[in-house]
């Protein structure tokens, strides 16, 4: 056992090093550098642009800088980012913080909302609690995003007491910590609201068929037949045989954490990862998007990561194999 | 308290009565334009004496399953009553269910799928206590190992996962398992289907001894006569939805009234049926 997981980490490293060479191919075949724009200002002169150029290696042949970053790396200093004047790496990490923020309340919040939902709806099928999960479930899918992150702004800025945007208010350094607390619900509220919203129905979906798959099965009959209650039935046999399904897809939700948001982080003004690495797009902050690029990947494998060690310890079908 | 239930002379009196019971199973798509009805039990009416076996055979569809698991309170009939020790068990209130329960125990067919494959074969035996009488672990436990030694098992397999047991070995748990909250009358339902020839012929065997060593009414649903006549006293025969023909299994296998009793026994392997 211990080889399956020293083999998948190993894979899964192998496939951070495909990734960033990768990255670093298809970045060399986007038009345009860091400084083009710079090149539009009269003021500032070719030369000058061409000195900055060379200073920061920009001219480089690709495996050079492919090398020089992984020295950086490293050193944990990720790379340069041209437009922040600064290593990388701080700057990702205040991001990514505030992003894992965002998106963390709100896979919690979706996640402990949809499990008794969902359970609740199967155990009830063909009755109300299952209308409404169903009718939930569809109403919720049906609505894009965009439209319902829209809306949430517009009942921002209708109620007054949620802020627009952002993730703190100007004079958040002088609070004290309650209000501190407050300041920060506040600004987290809707988004959260609105992408918890984006991955409830799928949750709640997911939970119901997989309960009632196995609410049908003989042994969930078999129980009945000795006069096991039905909250026993629910949290003993049930919920744990309905767990490999949901635990795979949990494993999708911590994969999705820092790349689920970059929609939402832009209406809101979030200052998160997502909305960094839009900004490093269009300025062509080569670093920074390389970076992004790797630490989402890097959620996304350790995501299936541990959901492989979840399925090993709650599993004793897996084990056996 | 239910009807008087008729009892002849020098036979013990019925402990299980069933009248006109129907149950349709509503099939297809959500909506109601593509939906239809499934007459699994059509004004199904028959009696069980206490320490009697009663086989129900049958070919796949027949209903079976759908009675057996009424008569469990596993599936709720549309119309009709059962009644078991003078009580309608169709009118019962759910604490007084609940005790019912105990009375009434099934043996699935298969015993693999109808076992939670994340207990072990102790406390897949023994969660009945827990449910049933509030014991303690440790109480349940020896209960359960006694179980075991009665139907055969090894107390060394108790905790080992049920998917580990041989298909025989399986269907011993199960019985343990039916057994363990002392019921009067256990429904076996295909229990011995599935299994080797000479498997069967020991569990058949074991269900024999238990059964009078524990003075148990036996309903066995399967769709083997030769095994339904090694096992029981009386048979009734199912078809679409409906009991077509009842009695002795002497009087029936001897002089089948019904043309479907007769096809059935014309089929079995070596009545030399097969020759015309
Ligand atoms: N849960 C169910 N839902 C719908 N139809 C069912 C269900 N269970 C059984 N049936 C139908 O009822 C009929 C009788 O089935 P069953 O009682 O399983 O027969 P048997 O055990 O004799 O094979 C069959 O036509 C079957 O398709
Ligand atoms: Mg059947």
């Amino acid at each position: 056992m211990a080889r399956y997981f020293a083999r998948r980490i190993l894979s899964s490293l192998l496939l951070l090093v495909s990734v960033s060479i990768l990255s670093f191919v298809l970045l060399e075949f986007a038009p345009g550098d860091f400084y083009e724009t710079l090149r539009l200002n009269p003021r500032v002169s070719e030369a000058t642009v061409n000195a900055l150029r060379s200073q920061h290696g920009v001219n480089s042949s690709l495996p050079v800088r492919y090398f020089r970053w992984v020295h950086s790396v490293s050193k944990g200093e990720w790379g340069y980012s041209l437009a922040y004047d600064s290593p990388a790496a701080p700057i990702l990490w205040t991001r990514a913080k505030n992003t894992l923020l965002l998106t963390g309340t709100a896979m919690i919040l979706a996640w402990i909302i949809a499990i008794p939902f969902g359970t609740w709806g199967a155990a009830r099928r063909g009755k109300a609690p299952d209308w409404f999960v169903r009718g939930t479930t569809s109403i919720l899918l049906a609505i894009p995003d965009l439209v319902l992150a829209l809306l949430l702004v517009l009942c921002a800025v209708r109620s007054g007491y949620f802020p627009a945007g952002g993730m703190v208010s100007f004079d958040f350094s002088e609070m004290s910590l309650w209000a501190k607390f407050r300041d920060l619900f506040r600004h987290l509220f809707l988004p959260c609201l609105c992408l918890a919203a984006s991955s409830f129905p799928v949750l709640l979906s997911h939970t119901r068929t997989a309960v009632l798959e196995v609410l049908e099965s003989p042994f969930i009959t078999a129980a009945r037949g000795y006069g096991i209650p039905v909250r026993r039935l629910l949290f003993r046999h049930a919920l744990p045989a309905a767990a490999n399904p949901l635990i795979s897809l949990f494993g999708v939700s911590i994969g999705v954490l820092l790349s689920s948001s970059v929609l939402i982080e832009v209406i809101f003004g979030w200052p998160g990862l997502g909305q960094l690495l839009l900004e490093a797009i269009l300025q062509r902050d080569f670093f920074l998007v390389i970076d992004s690029a790797m630490l989402a990947t890097a959620f996304l494998v350790s995501g299936n990561l541990i959901a492989d060690v979840l399925l090993y310890a709650c599993d004793p079908r897996v084990r056996a194999n | 308290m239910g009807p008087e239930l008729p009892s002849k002379a020098g036979q013990a009196p019925s402990l299980l009565k069933v009248q006109n019971l129907t149950k349709r199973y509503v099939q297809g798509g959500w909506f109601s334009r593509h939906q239809f009805e499934v007459t699994a039990l059509e004004n199904v009416s028959f009696a069980l004496r206490r320490g009697t076996t009663l086989a129900l055979v049958g070919e796949s569809g027949s209903g079976k399953t759908t009675l057996g698991r009424c008569l469990a309170r596993l599936v709720n009939p549309n119309s009709g009553e059962i009644w078991f020790e003078g009580r309608n068990l169709l009118a019962l209130s759910s604490g007084a269910l609940l005790k019912a329960r105990r009375q009434i125990q099934l043996v699935f067919q298969e015993s693999a799928a109808a076992m939670n494959p994340r207990l072990s074969a102790v406390e897949i035996v023994s969660e009945p206590l827990l449910i049933q009488e509030r014991l303690r672990r440790k109480e349940r436990r020896e209960r359960a190992l006694a179980m075991f030694e009665r139907v055969g098992l090894s107390p060394l397999w108790a905790d080992r996962s049920p998917l580990e047991f041989s298909g025989g070995q399986r269907q011993r748990l199960a019985v343990a398992r039916a057994l363990i909250l002392d019921p009067t009358l256990l429904i076996l339902d295909e229990a011995l289907s599935g299994l080797d020839l000479s498997i069967q012929m020991h569990m058949a065997n074991l269900l024999l001894a238990l059964q009078s060593s524990l003075s148990l009414t036996y309903l066995f649903i399967s769709h083997d006569l030769r095994l339904a006549a090694y096992v029981a006293t009386e048979i009734a025969v199912m078809q679409r939805g409906k009991i077509v023909e009842s009695g002795s299994v002497v009087d029936v296998f001897s002089n089948p009234k019904h043309s479907h009793t007769r096809l059935l026994i014309d089929t079995i392997p070596g009545s030399g049926g097969e020759r015309v």
